[in-house]
């Protein structure tokens, strides 16, 4: 029974110690994965990932947000929804951060009710300020596009004036404010505290453009021309917004009847910026209109003429551009030219093409959100091909070197080798015990451990004693011997006093040897026994690997296949989309020509009226 | 007059293929997004498989480069990091195998926000081990201060998970450099 109870308290106290290990392993795995996360290694993070869905508890539960938010950025949508449901219905304990960037994904995606619901977990103390402010900002949006709009207002009036992110929902209000046809002092009032405290840094200068230059197409198609004047007047010309604020403030110039002061910002337009602008083509149209208004109709056909000349070598121009569009490299440029190598939602991507003639033309094309993202995902199946064949390289790599480990295995003779020390550990300790025994007998010895010297001294002594005897038996009544016998007898006991002098210094040297060797011997005994371990566990780099190995580069090889197919299909669908786009663009110039045209055929017909009507032609002429 | 008449049929005709290009234009555009939503949705597919073969990648060329009977995996952590900030850490396994780490800002940072970072996966052989750990850095004084372990950890045949911590000590206004093993 005893035992039985014994045998209980051991299994339980092992089945507590191995929970306790695997808890502070996972432990180390979760800080592992936070540790790869919070220096910006996205893809370790990700391989953590898979071993925390696997567990229980609050660990879990975090493993949960952060796969739902990966799955998101990977277009994973129904996945991630279905995680976010049982998140949802579960007492979740994930970190502030986790249910940050899940909130992020959905706000990206448009998906406000879900990205507010995710912002509504996350604990405002345990983000950073400028983690926050983004989460505020999104709140604020979110609202917005739920038309909730005066939650939205409390929470931007709740938010840090000079944040960048106070001004991105603040410019999002008053769109909306647009959008519901609002206007008053309360609208200009938003406005002027829009524009007054953002903060003095490129992204502020941009915003405040840009909430001028919405502010002053709405006041345009209210037909407010003064307003707008105002707001565009506010507007920088070093900004990007500056093209279409110049036309905009030329179109006003003219709603107001200045003719005059409305071509001096279209001549700026086209001084400055590419004619493949679509202001500044609009412009181009827009001066002679103006000058026809004015009643230069001179000056008016001689740019019409002008003006379609120029159309007429951008057409050119376009329809070569695209016949060459597959040779092109600017698509090849423009991924070489980005600065992040990772791939997925966490690469920084700068999405301006490089300055050549094919991107001053096809910027406009990158403007558009899913070309963009088009483009992004080619460069991800670029990179993710040259990461598969980097793979595949290194998995042929790694067969040739589990093959010679395991050709080196075999080929080591270990285990003989082993025996041999063995043997040899076993005579050693053989040799030890008979030294100890002799070091044990010492004590009872007269002449105990003698050096070389001392072993012929006492083979001396034997001897002479002999001798001596011999003589005693010899010469009894000649010769006196017991001057000999007296002689011998004090040199035995200087010799033996000698050595019992020594004995003990002989005895401890022969002990601290015979510990040491003692100490080595059991060393070598570990040793031996590690050896053998380290002989059993050996087989273990490269038994199965080989099957391994290749399960996983028939995969790679696979997936590699399906990734260079899916890169060519992508191309492909950018080539026909840049394609589409410069054929849209021909169009549009056709039809700027058509204009440009029937304005001049106009100016001529109504120059030929005139003269038929004043009679200044001859009968001749006339027919 | 003939030439209006002219100037009315170009017209007209240009209306014509204005409308021809828009209604053929918006047919290749429905081609074209169903394309791309149909590459998208492959791209994504490659992307997912990619994510569960670098998993198994990874964990392969972790069992190539150590073994579970060999391997050992050396953490390191920090309680809070008031009393201690570390620039850098070297440790030696039985007076070889030197491991040398320096910090940055940004590791340091994610060190104190509790994350635990895996310095180097090792092979060790079975039986005793001595591990000697000099962690530098500055203290809450902004001297400069070491902080030095020795300790030995014991293989056998499963995997051995070793965390160096450096624990702050509210009591003594001071950290010291702590080691764990599972």
């Amino acid at each position: 029974m005893n035992f039985l109870l014994t045998l209980l308290l051991v299994f339980t106290a092992n089945h507590v110690y191995s929970q306790g290990n695997e808890q502070e392993v996972l432990r180390l795995k979760k800080g592992e994965y936070y540790y790869h996360y919070l220096t910006g290694d996205f893809p370790s993070a990700m391989n953590q990932l898979k071993q925390w869905r696997n567990s229980e508890g609050s660990i879990a539960d975090e493993a949960n947000v952060m796969e739902a938010a990966m799955l998101l950025s990977l277009g994973l949508h129904q996945k991630a929804q279905n995680i976010f449901g049982e998140i949802q219905q579960g007492d979740s304990k994930a970190s502030a951060q986790a249910w940050f960037y899940l909130a992020r994904r959905w706000f990206e995606l448009g998906e406000y009710s879900s990205a507010l619901e995710s912002i509504n977990n996350i604990e405002a103390l345990a983000l950073k300020p400028k983690m926050l402010g983004e989460a505020q900002f999104m709140k604020a949006a979110s609202f917005i596009e739920l038309g909730e709009h005066k939650k939205a207002q409390v929470m931007i009036i709740n938010m840090p004036r000079g944040s960048i992110w106070t001004g991105l929902a603040r410019h999002n209000y008053i769109l909306a404010m647009f959008d519901g046809n609002n206007s008053g002092q309360s609208l200009a009032l938003l406005i002027e505290d829009a524009t007054f405290y953002l903060p003095d840094t490129e992204e502020g200068r941009n915003l405040r453009d840009r909430i001028h230059l919405i502010s002053a197409l709405h006041f345009l198609q209210s037909g407010k021309n003064r307003s707008a004047e105002k707001h565009l007047k506010k507007m920088s010309l070093a900004g990007p917004y500056a093209p279409t604020a110049l036309l905009q403030f030329g179109w006003a110039k003219v709603e107001q009847g200045e003719y005059d002061q409305s071509l001096q910002p279209w001549r700026e337009l086209q001084t400055r910026y590419n004619r493949f602008d679509p202001e500044v083509m609009e412009s181009m149209l827009g001066v002679p209109h103006v000058l026809e208004l004015m009643n230069a109709n001179t000056q008016a056909l001689n740019i019409y003429e002008l003006t379609e000349k120029r159309l007429l070598s951008m057409k050119i121009l376009l329809t070569e551009m695209n016949n060459g569009l597959a040779e092109n490299t600017w698509l090849e440029d423009w991924v070489i030219n980005q600065n992040d190598q990772s791939w997925g939602w966490q690469a920084n991507i700068e999405s301006t093409l490089p300055f050549n003639d094919t991107a001053a033309v096809l910027q406009q094309l990158v403007s558009d959100k899913k070309i963009v993202n088009q483009m992004r995902e080619y460069r991800d199946l670029l990179i993710l091909t040259d990461y598969l064949t980097e793979k595949e390289e290194s998995l042929r790599l790694w067969i040739t070197l589990v093959d010679k480990r395991e050709r080196i295995s075999k080929a080591r003779i270990v285990i003989p080798i082993i025996e041999k020390a063995s043997e040899d550990l076993r005579e050693a300790e053989i040799k030890l015990k008979q030294m100890q025994g002799y070091l044990q007998r010492s004590n009872q010895e007269v002449f105990a451990l003698p050096n070389d010297s001392e072993e012929l001294k006492i083979g001396l002594l034997a001897s002479t004693a002999g001798t001596i005897e011999q003589l005693m038996e010899i010469n009894k009544a000649s010769r006196d011997v017991t001057v000999y016998q007296q002689r011998w007898a004090r040199v035995k006991g200087v010799f033996l006093w000698q050595m019992n002098t020594a004995k003990v210094n002989k005895q401890w040297e022969l002990k601290k040897q015979l510990v040491a060797m003692e100490r080595l011997i059991n060393e070598a005994d570990i040793q031996l026994i590690e050896t053998r371990l380290a002989s059993q566990w050996s087989p273990a780099s490269w038994q199965g690997m080989k099957a391994k190995i290749l399960t996983i580069l028939t995969k790679t090889s696979e997936l590699k296949k399906l990734a260079k197919q899916a890169k060519v299909e992508s191309k492909a669908s950018l080539l026909a989309v840049a394609s589409d786009f410069l054929n849209d663009f021909t169009y549009r110039i056709n039809d700027y020509l058509s204009q440009s045209r029937l304005s001049i055929a106009r100016l001529y017909d109504d120059a030929l009226q005139e003269y038929v009507a004043t009679g200044e032609l001859n009968d001749k002429e006339q027919q | 007059m003939r030439f209006i008449y002219l100037l009315l049929l170009s017209l007209i005709s240009t209306v014509g293929f204005a409308e021809t290009v828009t209604t053929s234009g918006e047919a290749t555009g429905n081609i074209t997004a169903i394309q791309t939503s149909q590459l998208s949705a492959k791209a994504t597919s490659i992307k997912q498989s990619v994510l569960e073969l670098n998993r198994e990648l990874y964990q392969l060329e972790e069992e190539l480069l150590s073994p579970a009977t060999t391997r050992a995996a050396v953490y390191f952590s920090l309680s809070y990091g008031e009393f201690f900030e570390p620039y850098s850490i070297n440790i030696t396994v039985d007076n070889k195998q030197p491991i040398q780490y320096l910090y940055t800002k940004r590791q340091v940072s994610a060190l104190q926000q509790g994350a635990i970072q895996p310095l180097k996966n090792l092979n060790l052989g079975p039986g005793v081990h001595t591990i000697k750990a000099i962690a530098k850095g500055i203290d809450n004084n902004g001297k400069n201060r070491e902080l030095v372990l020795e300790e030995k950890v014991e293989k056998y045949d499963q995997p051995l998970y070793i965390e160096l911590k450096i624990q702050d000590n509210k009591e003594i206004q001071s950290a010291k450099l702590l080691m764990s093993q599972w």
